[in-house]
């Protein structure tokens, strides 16, 4: 049973969440076994922050600021932003401009929870060499939100509101039977199995919303002057056959065999010709050197393995493969509203994409454990993937569905773990997590076209997939730069400001290195922690950045002598002679508009090294503890993200940047991963 | 061994029989869709979003062309077209918002009818709707994708070339053809009725919308080619054009329940104070019996003439630090969520007539058409706004004794009552202005500005085309010239 309660660093933002688990086996004879795992979850969640863009982002206001700006000046009525009759505090004349503790207090964004997670697991062996084995597993939310923009609200003065339920039900469920370790001669055994399995999903949402309140304050749909409703439901469901096979011989080299094949609903369509199934199989060797072989006293285990092994996948969204039309809105003067459904082409043949990869690895364990390396290296392409393919608006669509190209992905994954010193009293380990990851767009489609994800607010650059490439290019507008690299300007209204170039790769957003670095000492019933992790080698496009520059808010919008002594840009003018002209206070900010529209002012290198995790415990001695009902008790001190010892964006965290893959590397206004500082108390009975 | 090798067959046997989707093919059928629907809701759809949204109303209607034009001004730093700044976005907003909706809507209906072998007054108007929808992406931007755009499903087209301005016009498949033969298929009635939420499904009215129409697109290709601008002119005033303020061609608008009801504009009016009535027009209309309908002060909203005072374009908030003393667009009258929004009127067609005749196209008196104008002008307000105060024939004829038409300066006065009467239809008054160079504005100089100190010529391509239709961008660039706010398109010839 576990209950927690969390304070946000925004203002009025709290998350409350309470568990109960149950775990539970049994025995029915001696030749069944059944497991039981229930957990129930009520999560109850208030204010959480929006983020990107204004309106109810109060960080995107507080950025913008003049830093002269007193944020506690504008608290209004009772802290909460507003005037006494509820409207808002204006902080500006631009109504999109807005008071961040208005957004704090008088938005609604609320939701609760409840979730249940429940598995059985039953095993009937029905020989000693043979098993069946059935499995059921459900998930299971409800969800209620209730979002308000208020009455009052500076943009939207009557304000508006939404409550959502929506379920959610995942089953999985699969029986197979199988044996283990089956000796089938002296040298050899057997662990095999196959089977059938099910994963189906189910979502169902319906919705109520309104906008225009007509008593101020009063949060309910019938309080407002238009209304709306809505559903959502949708279904999927993977069918799978699968077997394994895992030959072992004198426990040291294992042969591993398995194949499967999956069936999806998301690309099944009556009349397809192409397969909505696929079979894939995978191979792997593993050998235990140390148990073949004596290496010798300071080699605890060596092993060795490779293998190359094939994964499927369908599409993740069901009713991709036809055009639907919808009825929407609620009519007009009597006539009733309808259109496409959806800004994606569909695509009637999209077949399942598949995943190859080869992969060798090491183990190693010496010295008596102190020393473990364990290292991967691996190969892998994705093949057909399945993706909205970019077209331009003009088609009418976003996008359209296809399988799509060759996407290549190789690395090394390295873990080293040492134990520096070790006695009754005193412990120190150490260890070094490296990962680096070189990827590369090797196809797209027939004509070797770009594919075009996601843009930021600014609209001059878009993540792009671009052939030859690395995965995730920022492709945007760039500086015009001559044959030193300096920025080429040209006079607009008397000033020097930067020509705008075209459009090129300014960067990649995934950074393809990452470390970590931990050790750990113990002294006595004491011990601390330490753990760094960094990254570097990717990009970034950070629009609060961007923003700041434009309105004069970065540092380096301040020249050395002032903004009014006039500043000389560095760079050189469009027939390649030195700029003279000093652009006037006046005029700076015409200077930096501009670079504002040129995506490459705006982009760094990501590369970031930070202390995640520092902690501080003591176990309370358990002669201490005698006579009390505790049985152990440990107090830590725990702090995360405390500091960075490197950052090479301004002003922001790169972690706060999007990190949905599709558009990695691209950042406006998040919030920042927060500095939490905790105290743990673990209690044993 | 052999039990368990003999099991594993076994089991093999009974999967390989098993249908392993069964039911995939009815699962993966949205239950809330629907395949295909009837071409009265659709087209009912693509009328709203033709009179559009909130957004491109507010950035390419007003943020842009109302101040580049002088209706309004503004001294916010987002307003972009009073100083001709450049904001991508904005400038972009109208084919962002129009491409994925009006056009691919219409290129569905036009499809599905096409199927049908729909020859009639369905398929007629949809060809007259849709030659509006695209003349105002092709009269703002330029070149652009036309005779291959809305197809992505339909052709698979996800990178439609650029058509030339002027093949989009007079080429074939082209506004002009494209209405001429709209116009003659449309018969006595249609079975769209209240789903027509132009006309409601008065045919008369749409074939006096199509030669009106016919008549708009040909008088601005005057300066580009005279000879076909006058062909084109003469035979759609012989066709039958609009004739009273009955045939203005018009989208109401309710109040709710959902965005999509409202007038794009009065949403706008709703949550921006910023605009307020151009000094440059406010002068104009002085001794207007329209300046109270249209205008109130926006501190107090008092309609006295004499509290009526326009703010002048290029107004920043240091020379305007209290702009609550000028003239705001009245909010009792124009700006409302339910008023209704305005494609074509009749009073724009005489002032058109006028014109030809002015020109020596047609045998008609240029004066009387542009008597008409002014008092179809003025008096379609009470009919277009319930709020506005109806003009009586009196007061027109008052100021048409005061300004009395002057054929010495015949195109000049016909331009700027074109002007006045095109207020709020903002797309159709900068296109006009730039054909006929009327009225003569001044513009602003704010140092920021993009254009060299000149009233923007058109709105910018959207330059995310660079990356998702590198190739016939590339080329729309190459046959038009730099996608900037100076470059001139076809028609608009020096």
């Amino acid at each position: 049973m576990t209950n927690m309660d969390n304070l946000d660093i925004v203002p009025n933002s709290t998350l409350k969440r309470n568990s109960l688990g149950l775990n539970s086996s049994q025995k029915l004879g001696d030749k069944i076994t059944v497991d039981v795992n229930m957990k129930y979850i009520l999560e109850d969640q208030e204010g959480n922050p929006q983020l990107s863009d204004s309106p109810g982002n109060g960080n995107f206001a507080v950025n913008l600021f003049a830093p002269t700006v007193n944020v506690n000046d504008m608290l209004g009525e009772g802290g909460l932003g507003r005037n006494a009759d509820l409207t808002e505090f204006r902080i500006s004349d631009n109504s999109y401009s807005q008071n961040p503790w208005f957004a704090a207090w008088n938005y609604i964004n609320s939701s609760e929870k409840e979730r249940f997670i429940g598995a059985l697991n039953a095993r009937w062996d029905i020989k000693d060499y043979l098993y069946v084995r059935g499995r059921i597993g459900g998930d299971r939310y409800d969800l209620h939100r209730t979002g308000s923009t208020p009455w009052g609200t500076a943009y939207q003065p009557n304000g508006s509101m939404n409550e959502t339920k929506s379920s959610f039900r995942q089953y999985d469920a699969d029986v197979f039977i199988g044996t283990d370790n089956l000796q089938l001669d002296s040298d050899i055994t057997l662990t095999a199995f196959v089977g059938i399995g099910q994963n189906s999903q189910e979502y169902n949402a319906t919705g109520v919303s309104g906008s225009d309140f007509i008593v101020p304050g009063l949060i309910d749909v019938k309080n407002t002057k238009n209304q709306g409703s809505s559903w959502s439901y949708w279904k999927k469901q993977i069918n799978s056959a699968y077997g394994s096979a895992e030959l072992g011989f004198m426990d040291y080299a294992y042969l591993t065999l398995t194949a499967r094949n999956d069936w999806f609903s998301t690309l099944s369509l009556k009349d397809k010709k192409a397969p909505n199934n696929d079979l894939y199989t995978s191979a792997s060797l593993s050998f235990v050197l140390s148990d073949a072989l004596d290496l010798g006293s300071s080699v605890d285990f060596l092993k060795l393995r490779g293998g190359y092994s094939q994964v499927a996948g369908g599409a993740d969204s069901p009713y991709a493969l036809s055009l639907s039309y919808g009825i929407y809105g609620q009519g007009h003067l009597g006539a009733s509203l309808g259109n496409i459904s959806g800004g994606t082409i569909p695509n009637s043949e999209i077949t399942p994409f598949e995943k190859n990869e080869t992969e060798f690895g090491i183990d190693l364990r010496m010295f008596d454990n102190k020393l473990s390396i364990d290292a991967t290296y691996y190969d892998n392409e994705t093949l057909g993937d399945i993706v909205g393919v970019s077209a331009s608006a003009t088609s009418g669509y976003g996008s359209a569905l296809a399988n799509l190209g060759n996407i290549s992905n190789k690395g090394i994954e390295l873990l080293i773990k040492g134990t520096l010193m070790q006695s009754d009293d005193f412990a120190w380990n150490a260890s070094i997590n490296y990962t680096n990851n070189t990827s590369k767009v090797v196809a797209t489609n027939d004509t070797g076209g770009n594919i075009s994800m996601q843009e930021p607010r600014s609209r001059n650059l878009r993540v792009t997939h671009i052939v030859g490439e690395k995965y995730g290019a920022l492709y945007g507008s760039s500086y015009v730069r001559d044959a030193s690299g300096a920025i080429v300007h040209q006079m607009v209204n008397g000033i020097p400001i930067p020509k705008i170039g075209p459009r090129k790769i300014l960067g990649f957003g995934v950074a393809p290195t990452q470390l970590g670095i931990g050790s750990s000492v113990r002294y006595k019933d004491f011990n601390a922690s330490v753990l760094f992790e960094g990254k570097t080698g990717g990009q970034i496009y950070s629009g609060s950045n961007a923003f700041l520059i434009r309105n004069g808010h970065h540092k380096k919008t301040v020249p050395a002598g002032g903004r009014e002594a006039g500043w000389v840009p560095t760079g050189v003018m469009e027939d390649g002679s030195a700029i003279t002209t000093s652009i006037p206070a006046a005029q700076q900010e015409d200077y930096y508009r501009r670079t504002y529209s040129i995506a490459e002012e705006a982009i760094f290198d990501s590369d970031y090294m930070r202390l995640r995790q520092l902690s501080i415990g003591y176990n309370i001695p358990s002669d201490k503890l005698d006579g009390t009902f505790i049985d152990k008790a440990t107090i830590s001190l725990i702090g995360r993200n405390l500091f960075f010892l490197s950052n090479s964006v301004d002003n922001i965290d790169p972690e706060s940047a999007y990190n949905n893959s599709n558009s990695a590397g691209l950042e406006w206004f998040g919030l920042p991963v927060p500095r939490t500082i905790g105290l743990n108390v673990n209690l044993k009975f | 061994m052999k039990k368990i090798v003999l099991t594993i067959f076994a089991l093999s046997l009974v999967f390989s029989s098993c249908e392993f989707d069964k039911g995939f093919e009815e699962m993966n059928v949205n239950p809330g869709k629907a395949a295909q629907i009837d071409v009265a809701n659709k087209f009912a759809s693509v009328v709203l979003q033709t009179s559009g949204g909130r957004y491109e109303n507010w950035r390419a209607s007003l943020i842009y062309q109302s101040v580049m034009i002088q209706h309004f001004s503004s001294t916010a730093g987002y307003w972009s077209g009073d100083r001709y700044f450049r904001n991508d976005g904005y400038a972009t907003s109208l084919w962002d918002r129009y491409y994925p909706s009006a056009v691919k809507e219409i290129e569905d209906i036009r499809a599905q009818l096409t199927a049908a072998g729909n020859t009639g007054s369905e398929m007629g108007m949809t060809r007259i709707l849709r030659v509006f929808i695209y003349s105002r992406i092709t009269d703002l931007h330029g070149d652009c994708p036309y005779s291959e755009a809305g197809q992505g499903y339909t052709n698979g087209i996800l990178k439609p070339k650029y058509d030339a301005q002027k093949d989009i016009y007079t080429g074939t498949g082209g506004f002009l053809q494209e209405l001429e033969e709209a116009v003659a298929q449309i018969g006595a009635s249609t079975t769209l009725g209240a789903s027509d939420l132009v006309f409601q499904g008065n045919t008369t009215k749409w074939k006096a919308w199509g030669n009106s129409m016919m008549l708009r697109l040909a008088m601005r290709l005057s300066k580009v080619d005279p000879a076909t601008s006058k062909a084109w002119a003469v035979k759609a005033i012989g066709n039958g054009t609009m004739t009273s303020n009955d045939h203005i061609a018009l989208i109401k608008h309710t109040d709710g329940p959902g965005g999509i009801n409202k007038n794009g504009h009065g949403e706008v009016f709703d949550a921006d104070g910023n605009p307020r009535m151009s000094k440059t027009f406010v002068d104009w209309l002085k001794d207007d019996p329209r300046l109270p309908i249209l205008a109130a002060r926006r501190s107090d909203k008092s309609t006295a003439i004499a509290d009526l005072i326009g703010m002048p374009n290029g107004s920043t908030s240091a020379t305007v630090p209290d702009t609550s003393i000028y003239a705001e667009p009245n909010r009792n009258v124009i700006t409302k969520k339910d008023v209704p929004m305005v494609l074509q009127t009749y009073a724009e067609v005489e002032f058109m007539k006028a014109e030809a005749a002015q020109r020596g196209w047609t045998a008609g008196s240029a004066a009387t058409h542009y008597n008409n104008g002014v008092k179809a002008a003025m008096q379609m307000l009470s009919q277009i706004y319930p709020n506005a105060a109806a003009i009586t024939d009196a007061e027109v004829t008052a100021y048409l004794a005061l300004k009395p038409y002057d054929a010495t300066k015949g195109l000049q006065m016909i331009g700027e009552q074109y002007w006045a009467a095109t207020l709020l239809n903002e797309y159709e008054a900068f296109s006009n202005w730039r054909r006929t160079g009327f009225p003569v504005l001044t513009p602003t100089n704010d140092p920021g500005n993009v254009t060299g100190g000149t009233i923007p010529r058109r709105l910018i391509w959207p330059t995310g085309e660079e990356s998702t239709n590198a190739d016939n961008y590339k080329a729309a660039v190459a046959a038009q010239g730099p996608n900037n706010f100076t470059t001139r398109v076809w028609w608009d010839k020096q």
